[in-house]
Formats: C-alpha cells, sequence, structure tokens
C-alpha cells in the first residue's frame, strides 16, 4: 500500500477492516518502524532464497584459512577448533544498523546468510548448487566456494563421520526418503544450561577465571609422582577446558569491537545528540556483556543475543530454545518497575527490536530445511509464562510486554509457545487471545501441568527442573538444567511416518528413491485379516524409528570427540566441572524424541483397510494394491469412496480414533525399547513444520485416497483437511481420546477460526470456552490460525499487498506470501471451525 | 565382494562430493547426463547431485567402457546429476519443466539448477 | 605507497597502532549501517575501492 494511503487512514479504520499490518506500521514508534522494515527476510520462499539474500563467503573463507594454518600444527582437534572459531570471530565483519539499540549477527553483513564449510561437505556442494544465492561477481564467488569446497572435502563433521556409521543406514536416511536432518553434534537443535548463565550469578569472565583455575590444577596433578587412568584422562579435560576457555575469551573480544564500532561512530560520525548517546550506551553495554553479569534489560537483551550469536558461529543451529520472560523478567521489572530508568514504550521497543534481531539470523541450510521449513531459518519458538521451580505462576510483566511488542513487529519467527495453566491470569489470557485475533497465529498454548508430567514420564526429570521447560525446537519440553538440558537434538530423528502405511504397501521397497528402505514385511495381497496388516504396520513402524534412532546414537556417541561444542561446553555447568564435552552422553539425564511428520496418514489409512478391504470386503487387497501401484489413475471413483467412505480421525468417532490411540500405544512401547546413549527413552512426537508440502513428492498414493504429489495432512495430530467434519469439539474430543502423558511427547493440533466469530468481548469469552474444553480433555498442544479464506485468496492473488500476513504453518509461522502455493493451498483448505 | 561390500562401495562413492576438478568450471562435456533422463531419480535430501536411476540396478557402472549393465535386484544404481550417460544405452532424454522455482520439492525441478549450467 | 593507515576509514587500536579497524558507511537496499572489518595499518591498498586518502 501507498505510504500516502497508509497515512491517510486511522488505526482504527485498519483494525476494523482486520488489516492488523497497516495498524501496527502506524502504532510503532519510527525506531521499531524502520528495524523491521530493514529486516533482510532470510527464510527460504518455497524452496529458494529470496533476491537480494546472498551466501556469507567471508566465514567459509577465514574459517578455511584458519583450518589450513593449523592443519599440521600439534594441537588435539578440539583446541584447533576453538581457534578456528576464534579466528572467525575476531575478524569477521560486523556492522550497526541505524537506529539499533542491539547488535550482533550471525553473517557478516544484513543481506547475507551464514555458511559454515566445516559440517557437511555435502551441504557445501547444496552451496555451490544453488546460483540465486552467490554473491557477485558469480564468477569469482564460485572460484572461492570450489576452493572452500575441495579443502573440506573428507574433513568436514559428516565426511568425518561417515565411515563410522552404518553405511547402509546413512545411505536410507541420506536419500531424503524416510528421515529429514542429518546426525551431527553442530546440525540441529541446542538447549542450553540457561540455569547455569542466564540467572545473573556469572558470565563469561568468572567462568574463564574458574577454568583457568581448573587447568592449573589439573596440570600440578599430571606432573605429581604416579599415573593412573585418571591422569590420561586428565590430558583430555585440560584440552577441554582450554578449548572453552578459548572461546569465551574469543565471545569478549566480539563483543568490545562493537563497543570499538559504536563508540567510533559516535565520536566520529554521529551528528545527533541522542543518538550519539545510545552509540555511547551500546559501547558501554557491549563492554560489559557477555564478560560481566547484565544489571539492566538491554545489558540482559545483549547478553542473550551474543550467547546466541555465538552458538551459531559454532554450530548449525536449527531452533531456539529460550524463555525470554523467565530470564530477562526480572530486569524488565527493575528497569520499569522499580528504578523507572526505561518507560514501557521504551521497554517495548527494546523488546521489538530483540525479537526483530532474532528474527534477522540464519545460516545456510539443505533442501530438506528449506522446503520444510518454508518462509523461516529455523524454529524459535520461544516459551513464555508457565509456572518457576516451586509451582508458582511466572507470568510478569514482561510477559504482557513481549507479546505487545510481537504484535507491533509481526515477525513469522520468533513465534511464542504460551505455557497455559489454571493459575494464568486474565489479562495474560487476553493478551494471548489478542494475539491470535489479530491473525499472528501465535503464541501456540501448551497443557503445563500435562507437559510437565510428561517430561517427568518419559526422562525422569526431577519435577524442580521439569518445571522449568522450554521448547528445545517447535513443541518438545526439555529443562535448561545442569543434567536436564540436551545440547543437541539431531534432527534426522524425524520420520516421515506415511513411509510406514506406503512400505505396507510396497514391501518395504522405495520406489521415489529406488531402495529397499523398509522392512520386507511380505506380499501386502497376502495379508488375510486386519491384524496381519498391522503386524507389518508395526514393522513397518519399528524399522523406520531404528534407522534413524541408530544414527543418532552413534553420532552422539562419538561427537564429544569427533565433532566437540567447546563453546556450548563453556556455558554448560556440568562440562566446566568435568572437563567433558557437553555431548557427553553420561553427563545427560536424556531428552530424545522422534518427530513424527505426515502420522495421521497412517490412521486413516489403516481405518480406511480395515473398513473397505477387510470388514465390508468392497474391494480385494489385490484391488487397492494394483490401484495405489497406478497412483489410483484410472480408479477415481474408487478413490473417492476411500477418502468419503472410510472413518476419518478428527470426528470423535471410535472406529478411528481407537486405531490412533493403538498406533501411538504400539509407538510408545516401542519408544521405550529404544534408548538414546545415556540410557533413556525416545517418544514419538507428531508434528510436521511445512513437511508435509516438502514430502509430497516422495511419498507414493495411499490407501487414504492420496496420490503421489498431494499435500499431505498438515501434521501432528490434525484431522486431513476438510475431513473434520463433526466440528471443533469433535476434533478436540477425538484428540482427548490420546494419553497425552503417556502415548508420546507431545502432539500438534492446528485449528483454524473465523476472524469475524472472534470479534469483541463476545469473541474472548467464546474462545474461552473452547479453551477450557481443551484444558479439560487435557490436550499438550494446540495452535490457531484466525485469517478468513477472502484474505489468503486476496494475499494469492496480489501478494505485494498482503506481504505481512501471517500464517501458522505447523509449529511454526511464516508469511503467507514466503511459503509455496501448495502450502498456501494447504492451509486455505483447513477446516474453518465456528465455535459455540 | 560380498553384498555387503558392494554395497558400502556403492554407497561410499556417492555420499562423498566429488572434488572440483580445479579452479576453472569444468568445461561441459555432453548434453547427455543422468540428470537429464527420464530414469533418473534426484536425491530428496539435498541438491548435491546425489540420485539413483530407476532402470539400472546397484552393479551397474555406466563409467566403464563398454558399461555394465546390470538388472537383477532391488536397489537401484547410485550415480549423480552430472555422470556422463553418453555410452548409456538405456539414457531417455526427458522434457524439461519449466517451473517458476516457487514450487518444492519435485524432484524432476531440482535437478537443472546450477548443474547444468556447468 | 597506499596502505590502510593512509586512509581515513582507518581507525587504528590505541594500545596497537599497527593494527585497526576499517569502518565504512553502506546503505543497502533495505537499512543503512557501519561496518567494521580488521586490518593492519601497513595493508596494501591498492586496489581497495573504497580507498580515500587522509
Amino acid at each position: 500500500m501507498a505510504k500516502a494511503a497508509i497515512a491517510d487512514r486511522s488505526v482504527k479504520e485498519f483494525e476494523e477492516k482486520q488489516e492488523w499490518w497497516w495498524a501496527a506500521e502506524k502504532k510503532r514508534s519510527s525506531r521499531l518502524d524502520y528495524l523491521r522494515k530493514a529486516i533482510w527476510k532470510k527464510g527460504a520462499i518455497g524452496g529458494l532464497y529470496a533476491p537480494g539474500v546472498k551466501t556469507d563467503l567471508e566465514r567459509a573463507v577465514l574459517q578455511t584459512q584458519k583450518a589450513r594454518e593449523l592443519e599440521f600444527s600439534p594441537d588435539p582437534y578440539v583446541i584447533k577448533f576453538a581457534k578456528m572459531l576464534a579466528h572467525v570471530l575476531d575478524n569477521k565483519s560486523i556492522f550497526i544498523t541505524d537506529h539499533a539499540q542491539l547488535v550482533g549477527y550471525t553473517g557478516s553483513l544484513p543481506h547475507t546468510i551464514a555458511w559454515d564449510p566445516s559440517c557437511a561437505s555435502i551441504l557445501n556442494e547444496e552451496v555451490y548448487n544453488d546460483p540465486t544465492a552467490i554473491p557477485d561477481p558469480a564468477e569469482k564467488s564460485q572460484q572461492i566456494i570450489r576452493d572452500v569446497n575441495n579443502y573440506w572435502i573428507g574433513k568436514s563433521d559428516l565426511d568425518k563421520m561417515m565411515p563410522i556409521f552404518d553405511m547402509e543406514d546413512l545411505m536410507k536416511m541420506l536419500s531424503g526418503s524416510i528421515g529429514w536432518g542429518v546426525p551431527l553434534a553442530r546440525g540441529g537443535y541446542s538447549s542450553k544450561d540457561y540455569e547455569y548463565i542466564m540467572t545473573g550469578k556469572r558470565a563469561f569472565q568468572a567462568i574463564i577465571d574458574e577454568l583457568s583455575q581448573k587447568i592449573d590444577e589439573a596440570d600440578e596433578q599430571t606432573h605429581a609422582p604416579g599415573a593412573t587412568p585418571d591422569t590420561t584422562r586428565m590430558y583430555d579435560k585440560i584440552n577441554n577446558w582450554e578449548a572453552m576457555k578459548i572461546t569465551l575469551e574469543a565471545g569478549i573480544r566480539i563483543a568490545k569491537r562493537y563497543a570499538r564500532l559504536a563508540g567510533i561512530m559516535a565520536e566520529h560520525f554521529e551528528e545527533d545528540t541522542i543518538r550519539r548517546e545510545e552509540l555511547l550506551k551500546i559501547a558501554e553495554t557491549c563492554e560489559r556483556v557477555p564478560a560481566y553479569p547484565p544489571r539492566t534489560l538491554q545489558e540482559s537483551l545483549q547478553y542473550d543475543i551474543f550467547i546466541q550469536m555465538m552458538s551459531r558461529t559454532e554450530a548449525i543451529e536449527g531452533a531456539w530454545p529460550s524463555r525470554p520472560d523467565y530470564y530477562h523478567g526480572p530486569y524488565y521489572n527493575k528497569d520499569v518497575n522499580i528504578d523507572k530508568s526505561l518507560t514501557k514504550e521504551e521497554a517495548i521497543d527494546l523488546l521489538g527490536e530483540f525479537l526483530i534481531r532474532a528474527a534477522e539470523v540464519c545460516q545456510f541450510k539443505p533442501k530438506w530445511s528449506r522446503e520444510g521449513l518454508q518462509g523461516i531459518d529455523g524454529t524459535w519458538v520461544w516459551t513464555i509464562g508457565g509456572v518457576d521451580k516451586d509451582g508458582r505462576d511466572a507470568c510478569n510483566d514482561m510477559t504482557i510486554a513481549l507479546m505487545q511488542a510481537a504484535r507491533l513487529v509481526r515477525v513469522a519467527n520468533p513465534t511464542f509457545g504460551f505455557r497455559w495453566h489454571p493459575k494464568v491470569k486474565d489479562e495474560v489470557m487476553r493478551e494471548i487471545f489478542e494475539c491470535l485475533r489479530q491473525g499472528l497465529g501465535y503464541p501456540n498454548l501448551r497443557h503445563d501441568p500435562i507437559l510437565i508430567a510428561n517430561t517427568m514420564h518419559w526422562y525422569g526429570h526431577p519435577i524442580e527442573e521439569a518445571r522449568l521447560w522450554c521448547n528445545q525446537a517447535c513443541l518438545s519440553p526439555c529443562p535448561p538444567t545442569k543434567h536436564g538440558f540436551q545440547p543437541m537434538r539431531m534432527a534426522n530423528a524425524t520420520a516421515n511416518c506415511a513411509k510406514i502405511i506406503e512400505y505396507v504397501m510396497t514391501n518395504g521397497y522405495d520406489p521415489v528413491v529406488n531402495m529397499q528402505v523398509g522392512a520386507e514385511t511380505g506380499d501386502v495381497t497376502s495379508f488375510k485379516n486386519f491384524e496381519e496388516f498391522f503386524e507389518a504396520w508395526e514393522k513397518q513402524m519399528k524399522t523406520i524409528f531404528s534407522i534413524l534412532v541408530r544414527a543418532v546414537n552413534r553420532a552422539r556417541t562419538l561427537a564429544p570427540n569427533l565433532t566437540p561444542r567447546p563453546y556450548l561446553s563453556a556455558l554448560s555447568e556440568r562440562s566446566i566441572e568435568s572437563g567433558m564435552d557437553t555431548l557427553t552422553p553420561s553427563l545427560e539425564r536424556g531428552n530424545a524424541w522422534i518427530t513424527a511428520f505426515t502420522w495421521v496418514e497412517n490412521i486413516d489409512s489403516l481405518a480406511a483397510v480395515k473398513k473397505l478391504v477387510f470388514e465390508d470386503k468392497k474391494y480385494t487387497m489385490a484391488e487397492l494394491k494394483n490401484a495405489i501401484d497406478k497412483n489410483w489413475e484410472g480408479y477415481e471413483q474408487m478413490r473417492l469412496d476411500f477418502v468419503r467412505n472410510a472413518p476419518k480421525w478428527g470426528n470423535d468417532d471410535n472406529y478411528v480414533d481407537d486405531i490412533m490411540v493403538r498406533c501411538l500405544k504400539a509407538a510408545a512401547k516401542f519408544s521405550k525399547e529404544l534408548k538414546c546413549p545415556s540410557g533413556n527413552n525416545w517418544p514419538i512426537l507428531p508434528e510436521n513444520v511445512s513437511g508435509n508440502i516438502h514430502y509430497a513428492n516422495i511419498v507414493g498414493a495411499l490407501p487414504n485416497g492420496r496420490r503421489l504429489g498431494d499435500a499431505l495432512y498438515d501434521g501432528g495430530i490434525s484431522p486431513g483437511p476438510g475431513l473434520d467434519k463433526k466440528g471443533p469439539t469433535a476434533v478436540l474430543k477425538s484428540c482427548g481420546k490420546i494419553n497425552h502423558i503417556t502415548d508420546g511427547r507431545a502432539f500438534l493440533l492446528n485449528q483454524r477460526l473465523s476472524p469475524s466469530q472472534l470479534a469483541g468481548e463476545k469473541g474472548y469469552q467464546l474462545w474461552k470456552a473452547y479453551m477450557r474444553t481443551w484444558a479439560d480433555l487435557e490436550l499438550d498442544h494446540i495452535q490457531f490460525n484466525v485469517v478468513d479464506d477472502s484474505t489468503l485468496r486476496a494475499a494469492q492473488k496480489d501478494p505485494e499487498k498482503y506481504q505481512e500476513v501471517i500464517v501458522r504453518v505447523a509449529g511454526y509461522s511464516a508469511h503467507f506470501v514466503d511459503i509455496s502455493r501448495k502450502t498456501q493451498d494447504n492451509i486455505i483448505q483447513r477446516t474453518v471451525q465456528g465455535l459455540g | 565382494m560380498s553384498r555387503r561390500e558392494e554395497k558400502r562401495k556403492a554407497y561410499a562413492g556417492i555420499l562423498m562430493p566429488q572434488k572440483h576438478e580445479s579452479n576453472a568450471a569444468p568445461p561441459k562435456k555432453t548434453d547427455k547426463l543422468c540428470g537429464t533422463c527420464t530414469n533418473y531419480s534426484e536425491s530428496s535430501w539435498s541438491s548435491d547431485g546425489r540420485g539413483s536411476c530407476k532402470y539400472l540396478k546397484l552393479g551397474s557402472d555406466i563409467t566403464q567402457r563398454p558399461p555394465v549393465y546390470v538388472f537383477e535386484g532391488k536397489e537401484g544404481y547410485l550415480t549423480r546429476t552430472l555422470a556422463d550417460a553418453s555410452t548409456c544405452e538405456h539414457y531417455q532424454k526427458m522434457k524439461m519443466i519449466d517451473k517458476d522455482g516457487y514450487e518444492c520439492s519435485d524432484p524432476t525441478f531440482r535437478r537443472s539448477i546450477r548443474q547444468f549450467q556447468e | 605507497m597506499t596502505t590502510c593507515e593512509n586512509c581515513k576509514r582507518f581507525f587504528p587500536l590505541e594500545d596497537n597502532p599497527e593494527k585497526g579497524d576499517c569502518v565504512q558507511r553502506v546503505v543497502d537496499p533495505r537499512q543503512a549501517y557501519y561496518k567494521s572489518k580488521p586490518v593492519n595499518a601497513g595493508d596494501d591498498a591498492v586496489s581497495c575501492s573504497s580507498f580515500q586518502k587522509k
């Protein structure tokens, strides 16, 4: 919309028309407006990076340069790696954006995507093969990329791990057919020991001092008379401690580089006195943190940004576990309510910018990730609300301020997961509702008492730690505590579950990647009853899960030596104490889970086979197999029968709901047989992100009537789009038949509501009543899309005018115009539920 | 060679990217590349150039002169998008699909990116 | 000889003037910012397109 047209209309006019994005633009401060519009959108549009966004070659070159220099040095690998990281932090370009109060970015310049060449050669090849993101001049950049890629072949983390993996499992996984991510310690979702580093008790310098002392003591010990296995282990500890120290020192140095830049800008370039003061404040802040604990909200937010930025320089992190209101809330309260050194508006400006700084972050990702997380770089689902370790309501003024800031900046990433519990005050619920009503698609709501019980059930986390949980990725709670936090959740334990039912039909052979990936469960036409069919289903389920879990277990076991994380270790109490890398499984209680993409296709397919083939005998299995092999071509009438006349999940129909529960219980039982290297369980967590679109051409025809190429269901335990015909309460009732504590880790549920129905106080009361039913039925999750079809269709037709429309995809939010047409259609197809 | 050894060799060969020949872009050799054949499936994990053949089975080797063709077995022959298929008798040129780049995960779309520019 | 130390954009470190930062103003299509990159005072700046003599 033209600037003049926005200026001519009032906030009220925009709000009445539910054009929340224009209303936000008018309401936010000029600083936030500038910074919001300054964002280079990094999430891949469909599967490709946006025009103007370029791969950052600077970091790749710096890292390769240092790696070459250190190749024949006598340092152990962990120290070499720490030195490489320090070299990147010491020499990368840094920048400070006009009007910014917070600084720090993973790439060298605002429009760049950070590229870590040391993770995987196959990722490096993808950098080379993506012409859209190669910086100009292309020929020179390609030469640089070739040189970098050639160096890392055989030396990258994945290349080093490959010979030690079971090659057949790895091949099946990296075919992209059944799994998603990669079994790497530097490529997934890292929780952090926030109880150690975010409670204001210590910061980098104190840890460095402790490390120096430990190194000196250990050095003395190893040279004292005597030699035992402990002495040998002590050498490794010293190396790890030294590496940790190198990374923390580099962290302080890069912060001081920002301080210096801000000082130079203030002294030599800035003429505006107010801005000069702001720059001097930035300089003071970056001199203070991360070396010393924060004293103010600005310092606390800046400290967090530095911690995250450095962690994202050490590894490719695809998620952002965080609990901002819990850890920054005390500083907000001190500055705004006690010292009154900040007005609420100034604090919201800082929080809005904090969201923007996170929204900008990006690291180069492979195809499976760009397509599976369309529109965003990773799932930054920040956790808010909940309780403290004693079970008291932890919501505070910052919980509310964060939601208000989110409505002003309207970024699609980060989003919030709100930990609902019975003591949450009405004023907080109203803020949540307002975010949903204004079409943000977040916060999603999480049932705190259920999830605390679930966290204790699956892993045995003590209640005081379980109560501190924050999302490790989209949905999975993890305590940010000494032995509770999981330093790396490798995304390849993400199962494309529609393959389970597909492989029952194909005897385990995958026609897309031309491999025998699943188990040989026999010719499906020979099955005489549903029980035989279900037995094959169980075997395929176990086979797929096992392939993925074996790879993660192997990688986690090897990681401390082969692919250590000295920086993440330096932020972990258990590593400082023990001298062992934080990835060492014995230091952790275990918090592993299998993300179950495309799960509900199994349920509807099993129900259709049971009903139409084995019970009604309307079709033989041979006929079904034949139709599926032909992708239902020539069998449209039969296909429609399988779509329309078989029971479907989400309608409070016990026929199919019992199958859902049976499948989940079978998976839950097997989850306890699968063990992580810490000796703990592997529960499943059904959700999808946009994997339902990524896998559309990878999953063949299925007995639920789906054809190859059709979008899969939108995920978790959400019913198939348009197949939940009995209304919203029936959906909740179906989902309520699942035990959300013992049947799995968490269960994503998408719901679409009509914006007009949510208008005014009546809308709030309707929604609140609906949420009471949700809570009473003890569902662990729900998320809402509150955008009407007409807006979405208008956005498809005229994307330029609707750049800021946000939708909840599944587990994350995205700007509607940034997701592929297929995903857009899939969201529109979701049933709009009428309440009341 | 045992079946396991044979598989392992094939898998290792395909999972490790090949070094770029020099610092100059390699010259274009032929229009007949595995990636332009109807029998080719690109890996759905990444666009790093890995793929497999729907027609030839594991044990085939079209880099040999004469090429080795195996039709027995289940596993497809592992090959690369840019593999020279000029001597493969089973090569069938596909009709190229023109897409706007906004549809995703279409195995027959991804192959054309950049790799064919060289 | 044209070196970084002769450039307006070079800001030496107080404790080690042989090293410093190259600080430049950039205006890209979305935002304006100052960027900084560590350089040595004696680095050759002959082919640097941003060089501005002091």
